[in-house]
């Protein structure tokens, strides 16, 4: 963050009090109430706008329109792309949310349409997003009487407007999967928009990561060889929410050095960032109380004061308990409309705009949603954004807390911390986050079979020529590869097409398998589709058993047709919801290098993957007690990725330990502080990475048992002795990049080997907890009874693989 | 293999072999058979990869044995065709005027009248008329598929002329582009079936991508498929050329290649230089061409005297079936009535309704009520309402409309008013 901020202990209060204004008064009740809860808290000041006068060359008709929305001058960063722009430039725009970064595209594209009759083609990730921008450029079409022609073009498009779309339309708006697969595949239809498309935007540029990223940047290449059988190169203008790396991502997403326009010339009002921490409830054990409670505790005094709230929760399930939770206090009477309202991926649409117009029109107290509400949604204005846990990284928790806040008003943003031991590290070192750098953008747009999926359809579109590039991968040999596959035809310098086949169906940008799963009501009889999934989700969620909720409304999920890609489900009053228990097996496939030796090691290279969906928790509302379990049949999730991994020789780990069970108790309390730390480290979401602990040649595994309690498990799943003297003991700790194929992140984790173990060292034994906590080694059960705490037990096994650094200094990983 | 090349073969097999290996786990759940074994290898699934390498290898190295044995001259042979240009071969037919397809004794006066028929505006000389149908490597569409056959057939000096151009290599599709657009030059309409929505616009990709002007896009396109459909649509179910032969021309051909095994047919020559699968595939566009050419005359007559040729009447009216028809389509269905079902009486007692032919009108419409006909019903009760003003008649009629469907509002407003019309002065309520 590019801000000039004070970063105040929580003891000397924060920032000025003016007793009128209900934000500011809501934060000075907080803190009165709850001074100890409060880590940490930053106040950002407000900030003037930095102006520039309108572009003297600007189209007379564009400026009558901007003047009569009251836009008399630019902010300084819209006047620098709109130079860069005219100058035939990529650039990117990384400025804060609501800084007007739609005018740094909007207006020299117009202007090159009123010039010149240009087109220009808008990417945005959603479709939702598409259609608020084409509402926006209507609104300023019809200010100014351009006659622009604006069209969208996606999956909704009536199939008699699309010839009118393609060969009238000015600017389309569309998305990366209707360019991937419907544009491209058919290019000699838009042959006339092709020839005359000068410029290509791409909104919402930080979604573009990991696989998504990497296919998007392979769409971008396709996109630009196919301008060039047409005979143009366009310019790029790519917009961001904050990145660490804009313009390097931007420059490897779009193939080609971009200018980087990063400060806002935007006014802002004050934003007050409030890190806040449950009070424990048992030190021992280093139970805190829960998140959820202090959310719904800090939510209701926001909408009790009259403030716009918008609550952030981590998962799907978690925005369903915290809506019926508010709801219980603030919708209890069903003839008024509803002044909570959930929001989520997998509701229907119709579902999602009806909370959206809620939300500008003021009738929506607050909104409570996953991360889908963090992209550009128009939903007006809101005062205060609660995070309920932290969000996994800097930039994903900058780009929420900017969802609330007004040009010239304050706002309030709350972080509550969960027990998780990132959060719990972020609350502990408010340092890492107020002051730390956001993540990293990564793609791996070479990866292999990403890359070989875009080939493909790269072949399709037009023939490759001997010689030819497509980014950095090893073009010729991929061309063979397919050539053997049967799919093209070596002829004259030419790899031509020859299959039946149409390759942009097959290959989805967003997953690496197909297949939405919908969800549909069967309730009396019925047969109503009330929402959708995707197929990474679906063994989690739609087991059948679940409880699924829908605007914190349960139904239960009676059938599960897996092939049919459907769900059935029946209205239910279930007080319970529920949590499914999955596990995770490894086999080691080839072996790309490592460091044996010496008594441990560690090495990385090519794995197998297995997930299975076993069961599920059944968990009562208010008091969060299990009340039972069932199974689940169904099948595995595989996966090919590459990890990296720690053991330790057999002979060091008898002596360090009494028992096997011990030792093994001692991997998992590691695995759990390194996966904290490697995420950290890569500037990675903790999701993008996966832990495991088990043996090393895949005889067995670990995962949880029906209590909770971690046991081993053979190959076929059945419980499994690890204590029998007569078999080998190897446990062996993994981290693997958690997507299909990996996104190049077990490389950095392999080259920082010893510096993860080395943190992990600091992070455990820095802990404040007598034996082991949540925030450190991972739950602890009550009573497990051992001689050695959990605590030791991981230390002992962190300093069997290297243990602290001898020579590092002891960086900013301490508390 | 020269050094480079063995080095590329090298790498390209450890490429194939991770590839393999990442690819195993994308999809969705596999099998039991995964991941059980107790045995020293790390993974049964290298094994399983090993011997799927090994598969692909086999395939290559004999579709790399094979290819040396393409031969022009023994497909040209075959065909009766003769080279073109590099990687194109044509073969050329004159049939003269009257050669039997089918039941259908084919000719060119007969094809001019039919255009004459369909496309007034050109007149009735069968010359600049084209038969156009395409072999194409797929159905999917986009700009990876292409046309490897495009037959094309005319009319000229008492005969038809059949051109066929086949791609024996990728290479000849530019002669190929360039050579039917000279022949096509003074086209001035192209019939084809189904070609509106498939050939047609996968030819203008070709034209596109090989940076040409499209020789096919003319004012007029006559797709046979949809007049097909609406003569026969109800009687055929399925509208495919096949079945259109079989029904209507007697035409059963014997040991055809299927039309979707034509792509097929086609790699297999490129690859393993098989020459029977395409010389079936030319034989298949070349019976397609023929039966255009036969259908436009027959569907012509059908159009002129469906009833004769068990078509849907109707197809005299204007599709729509909007206004009074044609004083003459008028007067075929009247002289026909006996002849007609009941879709088309109700048809001609529409038309008669817009032209004031009340008594003929009225005789369907009560010939049909008898049988409960809603449509019938209605209009009679409106023609005694409004018409006649007989609004014992018209309650009458109101009355069998409330028993046979007793949720429609419509007709108790109907009898509601009815009511009231025959109590009050009548032109208080009009």
């Amino acid at each position: 963050m590019a801000v000039s901020s004070a970063l105040l202990p929580a003891e000397s209060g924060g920032g000025e009090q003016r007793a009128p204004e209900p934000v500011a008064e809501l934060t000075a009740r907080l803190e009165a109430g709850h001074r100890r809860r409060i880590c940490a808290q930053l106040v950002v000041p407000a900030r003037d706008g930095v102006y520039t006068e309108l572009p003297a060359d600007l189209e007379p008709r564009l400026a009558g329109a901007l003047r009569r929305r009251g836009i008399e001058r630019l902010f300084r960063h819209q006047a620098r792309a709109w130079k860069a722009v005219r100058e035939g430039r990529h650039c990117v725009v990384a400025t804060p949310t609501a800084s007007g970064k739609t005018l740094c595209y909007n207006l020299p594209v117009l202007q090159s349409v009123l010039e010149r009759r240009t087109k220009a083609l808008y990417l945005f990730p959603t479709k939702a997003l598409s259609q608020d921008q084409v509402a926006e450029l209507t609104e300023l079409d019809g200010d100014g009487a351009l006659g622009v022609r604006v069209f969208t073009f996606d999956g909704d498009t009536p199939g008699d407007a699309r010839k009118a779309v393609r060969t009238r339309g000015d600017i389309v708006v569309s998305n990366p999967d209707m360019l991937h697969q419907g544009i491209l595949p058919h290019h000699t239809k838009w042959a006339q928009f092709f020839e005359s498309l000068a410029f290509v935007v791409i909104d919402e540029l930080h979604t573009y990561r990991g696989v998504f990223g990497s296919h998007m940047a392979n769409v971008v290449r396709r996109l630009r060889r196919v301008g060039r059988f047409y005979g143009v190169e366009p310019v790029f203008v790519l917009c961001s929410a904050t990145i660490a790396n804009p313009g390097e991502h931007a420059a490897r997403l779009i193939g080609s050095s971009v200018e980087t326009i990063g400060e806002s010339g935007a006014p802002q009002g004050a934003r007050t960032v409030l890190l806040w921490n449950p009070p424990l409830v048992n030190r021992e054990l280093g139970i805190r109380k829960s998140a959820r409670s202090q959310t719904t505790l800090i939510a209701r005094m926001a909408i009790r004061s009259g403030l716009k709230s918008i609550v952030f929760a981590r998962t799907r399930t978690m925005v369903e308990v915290l809506t019926r939770y508010l709801k219980d206090v603030f919708d209890a009477d069903p003839r008024r409309p509803p002044r909570i309202r959930a929001y989520r991926g997998g509701y229907l649409p119709t579902e999602r705009r009806g909370t959206e117009r809620g939300l500008r029109a003021g009738r929506v107290d607050c909104v409570v949603a996953t991360s889908a509400l963090e992209l550009g949604v128009d939903i007006g204005a809101l005062d205060v954004c609660l995070l309920n846990g932290y969000p996994g990284t800097i930039a994903g928790t900058w780009q929420r807390l900017g969802r609330a806040g007004r040009r010239r008003r304050p706002a309030l943003g709350v972080l509550v911390a969960s027990s998780q031991p990132l959060d719990q590290y972020i609350v502990r070192n408010p340092e890492f986050f107020l002051g730390g750098s956001p993540e990293h953008a990564r793609i791996d747009p070479d990866q292999l079979l990403i890359l070989l999926d875009h080939v493909r359809c790269a072949a399709f579109e037009l023939p490759f020529s001997d010689g030819e590039a497509f980014g950095d991968g090893p073009l010729p040999e991929l061309l063979e590869v397919l050539q053997e596959e049967g799919v093209l035809h070596h002829e004259g310098g030419r790899w031509h097409w020859m299959a039946e086949s149409y390759p942009a169906g097959s290959v989805s940008l967003r997953t690496v398998s197909e297949g939405n799963f919908v969800v549909v009501d069967t309730t009396g009889g019925a047969s109503d589709v009330i929402a959708e999934g995707d197929y990474s989700g679906a063994a989690a969620t739609l087991y059948e058993g679940a409880i699924y909720m829908v605007q914190a409304r349960p139904w239960q999920v009676e059938k599960l047709d897996w092939e049919g890609r459907k769900a059935f489900v029946r209205r239910t009053e279930a007080d319970y919801y529920t949590e499914a228990i999955d596990y995770t097996k490894l086999d080691v496939l080839e072996r790309f290098g490592g460091d044996e030796g010496g008594g441990a090691g560690a090495a990385h290279g090519e794995v197998h993957l297995v997930r299975r969906v076993a069961g599920y928790k059944k968990i009562r509302y208010y008091t969060h007690e299990n009340v039972g379990y069932g199974k689940v049949n169904l099948p595995d999730q595989e996966m090919h990725t590459t990890a990296v991994w720690w053991s330790v020789e057999a002979a060091r780990l008898e002596a360090a330990f009494a028992c096997r069970a011990s030792a093994l108790d001692g991997f998992l309390g590691a695995a759990h502080a390194m996966h904290s730390v490697a995420a950290l480290l890569t500037m990675s979401e903790a999701r993008d990475i996966g832990r495991s602990v088990g043996d090393r040649d895949a005889g067995w595994f670990t995962a949880p048992g029906a209590t909770g309690r971690v046991q081993a498990r053979g190959r076929d799943g059945d419980e499994f002795d690890v204590t029998d003297p007569a078999r080998e003991f190897q446990p062996t700790l993994y981290l693997y990049d958690n997507y299909p194929g990996g996104i190049g992140l077990s490389e950095p984790l392999f080259a920082m080997r010893s510096r993860i173990v080395a943190h992990a060292f600091e992070l455990v034994s820095a802990c404040a907890c007598p034996a082991g906590c949540p925030a450190c080694v991972g739950p602890v059960l009550a009573g497990a009874g051992a001689s050695r705490s959990p605590k030791a037990l991981a230390l002992e096994v962190l300093r069997l693989l290297g243990g602290p650094e001898p020579d590092a200094p002891p960086a900013r990983m301490h508390s | 293999m020269s050094g480079a090349g063995a080095a590329r073969g090298r790498s390209v097999s450890a490429l194939r072999e991770r590839l393999g290996r990442l690819r195993s786990g994308t999809g969705a759940g596999s099998g039991p058979e995964s991941g059980r074994r107790d045995g020293e290898s790390p993974s049964p699934r290298v094994d399983d990869l090993r011997a799927r390498l090994q598969r692909m290898r086999r395939t290559s190295q004999r579709a790399g044995a094979i290819r040396a044995e393409r031969d022009e001259a023994a497909l040209c042979g075959r065909i009766d065709g003769r080279p073109l240009a590099a990687g194109l071969v044509v073969r050329e037919r004159r049939l003269d005027a009257g050669f039997r397809h089918g039941d259908i004794a084919a000719d060119g006066e007969r094809a001019g009248e039919a255009l004459r028929f369909f496309a007034p505006a050109l007149g009735a000389r069968p010359e600049g008329l084209v038969f156009m149908d395409t072999e194409t490597t797929g159905l999917a569409g986009g700009t990876g598929t292409l046309v490897f056959q495009l037959g094309l057939a005319r009319w000229r000096e008492g005969a038809l002329e059949v051109v066929q151009y086949l791609l024996t290599r990728f290479e000849g599709e530019a002669a190929m582009l360039e050579h039917a657009g000279e022949w096509l030059s003074g086209m001035r309409a192209l019939v084809t079936f189904n070609g509106k929505s498939f050939d047609a616009p996968l030819l203008a990709a070709r034209y596109r991508l090989a940076k040409r002007p499209d020789p096919f896009a003319v004012p007029v396109h006559l797709d046979l498929l949809h007049p097909v459909r609406r003569a026969f649509g109800a009687a055929l179910g399925d509208c495919r050329l096949g079945t259109v032969e079989r029904h209507l021309l007697g035409l059963e051909r014997e040991g055809d290649i299927p039309g979707h095994e034509a792509p097929r047919a086609w790699f297999d020559w490129l690859r393993h230089g098989e020459v029977h699968a395409l010389s079936r595939v030319l034989e298949h566009n070349r019976l397609d061409l023929l039966s255009l050419a036969a259908l436009l005359p027959f569907l012509h007559q059908c159009y002129r005297d469906p009833v004769a040729r068990g078509a849907d009447p109707r197809i005299v009216l204007p599709p729509a079936a909007r206004g009074p028809g044609s004083d003459s389509a008028y007067r075929y269905l009247r002289e026909r009535r006996e002849r007609l079902d009941e879709d088309s009486l109700r048809a001609l007692a529409r038309c008669a309704r817009r032209r004031c032919d009340w008594s003929l009108a009225v005789e369907i419409w009560r010939a049909l009520a008898a049988e409960n006909c809603i449509e019938s019903l209605e209009s009679l009760a409106k023609y005694h309402e409004h018409v006649v003003r007989d609004f014992v008649e018209a309650g009458a009629a109101t009355s069998t409309l409330i028993a046979l469907e007793p949720d429609a509002a419509r007709h108790r407003h109907r009898a509601a008013r009815l009511r009231i019309r025959r109590g009050a002065p009548s032109d208080q309520l009009d």
